[in-house]
């Protein structure tokens, strides 16, 4: 600071030492001519002062003059008058001459005086005028004064000149006398004049400086002023939290005024911070960051290193004022002078917001991933099975829009409501997990996890209703997301003339179920095959084939979840490893068609399902008692029925087996269950004929 | 300058002797590694270190205290403290117990090279 400042201050102050230097010099010139104006005043003095004694000197020249004559009437010579007259003429003629060129003549004292000559043109005149006089007269008085007799023919002409030019003489020293006074009186005036002048000139030049340093003075003290008031605003209107922290942990005297809210304390200078501190993050953070302040205020690790120690980055505080949690990042640098740490610049951020975003992002691309596994997936299906699913998927919400819509009536059967939606959805999580449409079928398990909450309780609240259709639209819209993609996707292969051969319908619902039952088996841990013979649902209506597709997810999911064992208590039991299931849809001897689902798994043993009831805790002891094995195995077909402990997205909702029951309803027909424990389980579905009359009932019999 | 190597992993020990081979330091040469506290201790009474690199986490003995029983014995001693990214709050203690320096891990080479140097610079 010292070394920078010199050069600037003295820019600083150029104006007011030019202007001191200029106040000295000029005072110094009018003191120089003060000087001047009165030695010159003091030679004026003795030129008035000899001009005075010229007036004198010429009366006394005549005087003795005629004094000398009166004595020489009587005859008498007195050389002492004689030696006056010499003297007196002679002091005159000095003096007169003196005027004329300058030189010395004796003064007033007998001592030697400098006379300077006049200048002035009056005055000169007055000299020259006397000098003219003079010169005849002091010829005339030349043999007076040298005669040492008396010489009455000199002294009558010298009287003689003398009576004449007498008083001419002494009004030209009078004149003289007056013209020399008044030009001193004048010069005086002047002197006085110019001292004047020059006081005023020198009380404006100190005003002058006075003014200036002022000015600067003040300028200054408004730049200060400024500075602070700038720190000021920006300590007021800065986000961040700024503060210095002295080597004792105390909050200097500047600080952001955004600290205390940031800290949820009042901040003011030399509070201790440590306290504050101990307040807002957990003892372990706390001890540490003590320890790292010391390290910093000790600075003998790097500045840099020590940045990357930070424990109070992205720290989690809260306050007593905070409702929630917030994060908070703190930033030190050391402020050094001398290698030593006088302070630390400490900047402290909110970053809650970031950090939400942070975490959310995250989220997000877990949630894109999501997205590539759609996209990837509806790439790969092909686009006659998803236009299909889609339509279902329309349909079926369709049906639930009208279920809710009686939902607000008060006479609605809730429960009843709640399960009609569950078949639905759970038909469309089944189909979608059979396309492989995770996304979907998440999105349809947490449908029916919403649903099973609404089916517990006996009546709706406003509140409950209107969630579902919130649901529901989001769903559609998922849906018609896909249905955008699928609809690029078709036609690309259009323009690409790529139209995939229709797959028959056997083939398209046997590829489905195929694909269900390795996701299924895969989810429970299981090894299944599945065997299928499904020529005759090519000559079905395709609602029927549907329909039939949907029986068949329903119960072999069933199958793998419920039937199959495990692999090794199938080994216990003396089965072979791999598990089995078979769907088939045969023309019976009847000639009518069977729709079947077998597998070898454990088969229904109503003690086990009595058992599973209660370990459920669904039911109680009375209830099972009170069923008869019969009844045991009916309830498998009730809505909302289901002995899994867990529910997960294949099992335990209990809606699979009342939707198989409503779908043989929609068709028509019967369903029978053989099952035989630990051998297997069968579902026989006789479709009615009248059911599907596009059932070419001769080549069924060509089948059978 | 004689280098002791602290370390519970004999994988870092080789590790951080191979970077030092490599990197043909004149200035530094190994004296010796040691794979805990205690040995640390006993191999530092014999062989006077002028720098040391620690691990942080060890059995029996771990980095902090080892650092502050080796800085009780030669106050000039430079002990870079090698520590995991979570270990944040234990470096800071054995930085204030006279650690010099430390490294985090994972490290590359130059990393520690550069971290060793800078050490015998101050």
């Amino acid at each position: 600071m010292a070394r920078t400042g010199t050069p600037s201050a003295l820019n600083k102050y150029s104006g007011i030492i030019f202007a001191v230097t200029l106040f000295l010099v000029f005072n110094l010139a009018v003191l120089a001519l003060n000087f001047y104006t009165s030695s010159t005043l003091n030679n004026d003095a003795v030129s008035i002062n000899l001009a005075g004694r010229q007036r004198m000197l010429s009366q006394r020249t005549t005087k003795v003059l005629l004094s000398i004559q009166v004595d020489a009437a009587q005859g008498q010579y007195n050389d002492k008058n004689t030696a006056e007259l010499k003297k007196v003429a002679s002091l005159f003629d000095t003096t007169l001459n003196g005027f004329k060129t300058g030189g010395t003549v004796v003064g007033g004292d007998e001592k030697p005086v400098g006379l300077e000559k006049v200048n002035d043109a009056i005055a000169v005149q007055s000299v020259d005028e006397a000098l003219r006089i003079w010169q005849p007269y002091k010829k005339l008085l030349e043999p007076v004064i040298n005669s040492k007799v008396i010489d009455e023919t000199s002294l009558d002409a010298a009287t003689f000149y003398a009576r004449e030019n007498n008083l001419k003489l002494l009004k030209l020293m009078n004149d003289l006398t007056s013209q020399l006074e008044k030009n001193t009186k004048a010069k005086a005036g002047n002197l006085q004049l110019i001292q004047t002048i020059a006081l005023v000139l020198s009380l404006l030049l100190f005003a002058n400086i006075v003014f200036n340093a002022l000015r600067k003075l003040r300028a200054a003290d408004g730049e200060i002023e400024k500075a602070q008031r700038e720190t000021t605003e920006i300590l007021n209107t800065v986000k961040e939290g700024l503060f210095l922290l002295d080597p004792q942990l105390a909050v200097g005297s500047q600080f952001s005024s955004s600290i205390s809210k940031i800290l949820q304390h009042d901040i003011s200078a030399n509070i201790p911070f440590m306290p504050i501190l101990e307040g807002l993050v957990s003892p372990e953070i706390y001890s540490s960051a003590k320890d790292y302040l010391d390290l910093l205020f000790g600075n003998k690790v790097k500045e840099n290193l020590m940045r990357s120690l930070n424990p109070l980055t992205q720290v989690k505080v809260q306050a007593k004022s905070d409702v929630a949690p917030r994060y908070l990042s703190f930033q030190f640098n050391r402020v050094v002078e001398e290698k030593r740490v006088l302070h630390l610049l400490v900047t402290v951020q909110d970053v809650t917001e970031q950090v939400t975003q942070a975490e959310e992002l995250m989220a997000l691309k877990g949630q894109s991933s999501i997205n590539l596994g759609l996209l990837s997936k509806l790439l790969q299906a092909d686009v006659f099975q998803l236009r299909q699913f889609l339509n279902n998927v329309h349909t079926g919400l369709e049906a639930v829009n009208v279920i809710l819509a009686n939902a607000d009536k008060r006479s609605a059967n809730h429960e009843d409501l709640a399960n009609q939606c569950f078949r639905i959805i759970h038909a469309i999580k089944g189909e979608a997990s059979v396309i492989g449409l995770d996304a979907i079928e998440t999105h349809a398990h947490q449908f029916e996890e919403h649903l099973v909450l609404l089916r517990k309780k006996s009546s709706w609240d406003a509140q409950e209703i209107l969630s579902l259709p919130v649901m529901l639209s989001a769903m559609l819209e998922q849906i018609s997301r896909i249905e955008t993609i699928v609809n690029l996707i078709q036609s690309h292969h259009e323009s690409a003339n790529t139209v995939q051969q229709q797959p028959s319908v056997s083939t398209r619902v046997g590829n489905n179920l195929l694909r269900l039952t390795e996701q299924v088996s895969k989810n429970q841990n299981k090894n299944v095959q599945l065997k299928l013979n499904l020529a005759l649902l090519d000559e079905m209506d395709t609602k029927t084939a549907n329909q039939l597709q949907q029986i068949g997810i329903q119960l072999v999911r069933n199958g793998i979840c419920h039937g199959i064992e495990p692999t090794a208590m199938r080994l216990t039991k003396g089965k072979s490893a791999q598990g089995e299931i078979s769907i088939s849809a045969q023309a019976s001897p009847e000639g009518v068609i069977d729709f079947i689902v077998r597998d070898d798994g454990q088969g229904i043993v109503p003690s086990r399902i009595r058992a599973a009831m209660l370990t459920s805790g669904r039911y109680s002891n009375e209830t099972v008692d009170q069923l008869s094995d019969k009844d045991i195995v009916n309830k498998l077909f009730e809505p909302g029925f289901s002995t899994a402990n867990n529910t997960d997205k294949d099992a335990g909702r209990g809606v699979g087996m009342d939707l198989v029951q409503s779908l043989v309803n929609e068709i028509g027909g019967e369903l029978k269950i053989d099952t035989k424990p630990d051998v297997f389980t069968q579902f026989t579905f006789r479709i009615a004929k009248h059911a599907s009359p596009s059932i070419n009932l001769n080549a069924t019999e060509a089948f059978a | 300058m004689k280098l002791m190597i602290v370390d519970d992993s004999n994988i870092i020990r080789n590790r951080i002797s191979r970077i030092m081979a490599d990197a043909k330091l004149p200035e530094i040469e190994i004296i010796g590694t040691a794979s805990s506290g205690t040995e640390a201790h006993a191999l530092f009474q014999t062989a006077h270190p002028d720098i040391v690199t620690m691990d942080l986490t060890m059995p029996e003995m771990d980095g902090v205290e080892c650092t502050t029983l080796l800085t009780n014995l030669d106050p000039d001693v430079k002990i870079l403290i090698i520590s995991a990214l979570s270990d944040k709050a234990t470096a800071i203690q054995a930085l204030k117990n006279g650690a010099a320096g430390f490294l985090y891990k994972p490290f590359t080479d130059d990393e520690l090279v550069n971290a060793l140097l800078e050490l015998i610079e101050e």
